[in-house]
């Protein structure tokens, strides 16, 4: 079934121009870093650092937003388009069509990190430093882990603003927040444990902080805002009944 | 009675110390069609949710196909088509791309069951419009399209005619009812255009209040209580006691103008004249008279018309 529920939400999201909008702010965080890169000066190689960039721009500046914005979208639809009573009587359980959508929303971003790779590699060939294949195939994963990482951070968010009718776009303005305040944490011990930039330890060798204990701390930040999703989840979705459900 | 599709006993919905739903005994037997009328508020839509699981029941009980909702819900959907309140789709897709999902979770229709169920309603399959495009009626008729996209044994249809143009009612009256006579499906629906009912429903529940006030047959219906005499006769009271001493009569009703209706179907006008002429009380009028659904609406529910 679940199978069958991830594959309705992929055909529900045909022609939904919200999903541009994720494309759409990759892009423009790639204008952005590349307007950046014009005023700083090169690390190790060029292509790197602006991968780097890249990857923090869209971490901090673009990836909150446009996750919550297209995820809560999702959720609220269902409401808003009253379309869940026809599932309802399927049957389908609203809690598995909610599994679904959060599994689409993981693809999603995946794809658009996939994207965002596409336009790094554009890059390196345009400017004539494009690096040797191992490296790009090192980018690609840190970015679709990036990105895989950062929904994980923002889903509660997702799933608790997702429920209330409409009321995702204020979902959508608290991760932008979320993650801007990224910016503010990168040098402090709280880049540890902020939904954003916790993943950074892992995948950035110029935002994140390697060491053992920054690892601990980054991987226990990680693991506490999948429960923390799961906890807001049981709260918002899972003890609702289909009676209860919407339709109402 | 084992031909019954669907038997409530007692259902009962309250929000929080108000009753949507009260008492309400249902039975909808198979291969008929059934018309829940009532106005707008009245529970039609909560008593539809509760048959179909979406809305928890606070007392009584659900039978269907012979056995309780309970524990049998998923089962029973499977074999139910349902059209509640205003047909609510995707409005980025197409109507063959919005069934194409409910068919694919639904994962057991028939391979041309989308073609098919569009052909029905008179959407075109290959339509390139999109669900947000679409005029009223034509998202009633993708309503009842997804309703019948998995050839179900019953439909529950709130509201099916709601919304459709003159010619659109026609087609899908035609439509429903040979869906009943043709393919034996049974059908509950609830409506508020009485004409439409008149021509279609072989039962009738009438609830007003959440409180179902009558369920009858309309055959039924129309010879017990559409059909009564009108007395036009001074003084009414006195005539009212000979009545029921002398020719037993107990359904009656005096009207504003002091007439009296009697719905009684075993009662002649002879019987009346010759009482009354016998006493010597004169008789300014007496007539036999039918009632619409409408009036007999009014009647039932002590108010105005149903809209």
């Amino acid at each position: 079934m679940m199978r069958r529920l991830i594959r309705a939400e992929l055909k529900k999201l045909k022609r939904q121009k919200i999903v541009c909008v994720g494309y759409l702010s990759i892009l423009f965080s790639f204008a952005v870093t590349c307007a950046q890169l014009i005023h700083v000066s090169a690390g190790t190689s060029e292509w790197e650092n602006f991968a780097e960039m890249f990857f923090y721009n869209n971490a901090v500046l673009f990836l909150p937003f446009t996750i919550a914005l297209t995820g809560g979208y999702m959720i609220d639809q269902e409401y808003a388009k009253d379309t869940l009573k026809n599932l309802l009587v399927i049957p389908v359980r609203w809690q598995e069509v909610v599994k679904a959508k959060v599994a689409v929303m993981f693809l999603l971003m995946i794809r658009m990190g996939m994207f965002g790779t596409v336009l790094l590699m554009a890059a390196g060939i345009v400017s004539g430093n494009c690096p040797d294949a191992f490296f790009v195939a090192g980018t690609c994963v840190k970015a679709l882990a990036g990105n895989v990482c950062i929904t994980l951070g923002i889903l509660p968010v997702i799933l608790w603003y997702g429920r209330d009718g409409g009321k995702y776009i204020w979902g959508s303005i608290l991760s932008m927040l979320i993650g801007v305040s990224g910016v503010f944490v990168i040098n402090g011990e709280a880049v540890y444990w902020h939904p954003v930039t916790a993943c950074f330890t892992f995948l950035s060798d110029v935002y994140g902080r390697k060491s053992a204990a920054g690892y601990v701390k980054s991987g226990a930040a990680i693991i506490l805002y999948i429960l923390l999703g799961i906890l807001v989840y049981r709260v918002r979705y899972a003890k609702e009944n289909s009676a209860a459900s919407g339709a109402e | 009675m084992d031909n019954l599709i669907i038997e409530t006993k007692g259902l009962t919905k309250y929000y929080g110390n108000t009753a949507a739903v009260r008492d309400v005994d249902l039975h909808v037997r198979k291969g008929e069609i059934y018309a829940l009328l009532g106005r707008n508020g009245a529970g039609k839509t909560t008593i539809m949710k509760m048959l179909l699981g979406l809305s928890s029941i606070s007392k009584g009980s659900i039978h269907m196909f012979g056995k309780p909702l309970d524990g049998n819900k998923k089962e029973f959907l499977g074999r139910i088509g349902v059209m509640i309140e205003t047909p609510g789709f995707y409005p980025n897709l197409t109507a063959a791309e919005n069934l194409e999902i409910l068919a694919d979770l639904r994962g057991y229709v028939k391979r041309n069951a989308i073609e098919e169920s569009l052909e029905k309603v008179g959407l075109p399959y290959q339509d390139k419009k999109l669900f947000s495009e679409f005029s009223l009626g034509m998202k009633q008729r993708l309503g009842i399209a997804a309703a019948i996209i998995h050839d179900p044994e019953v439909l529950i249809l709130d509201e099916p005619i709601n919304g459709l143009d003159p010619i659109g009612v026609m087609e899908t009256r035609n439509f429903i009812r040979a869906l009943s006579q043709d393919y034996g499906k049974t059908i509950l629906l609830s409506s508020h255009i009485l004409s439409e009912i008149e021509l279609l429903a072989d039962s009738i529940g009438i609830i007003d209040k959440g409180i179902l006030l009558e369920e009858s047959s309309y055959e039924e219906l129309k010879r017990r209580n559409m059909h009564y005499i009108l007395l036009s006769v001074e003084p009414a009271e006195t005539v009212i006691h000979m009545l029921e001493e002398e020719l037993h009569v107990k359904d009656y009703r005096v009207t504003g103008k002091g007439d009296i209706q009697i719905f009684d179907t075993g009662i002649q006008t002879r019987d009346i004249v010759r009482l009354l002429a016998g006493r010597n009380i004169y008789v300014d009028a007496i007539n036999k008279c039918s009632d619409s659904l409408e009036d007999y609406f009014k009647r039932m529910t002590g108010g105005e018309g149903i809209g």
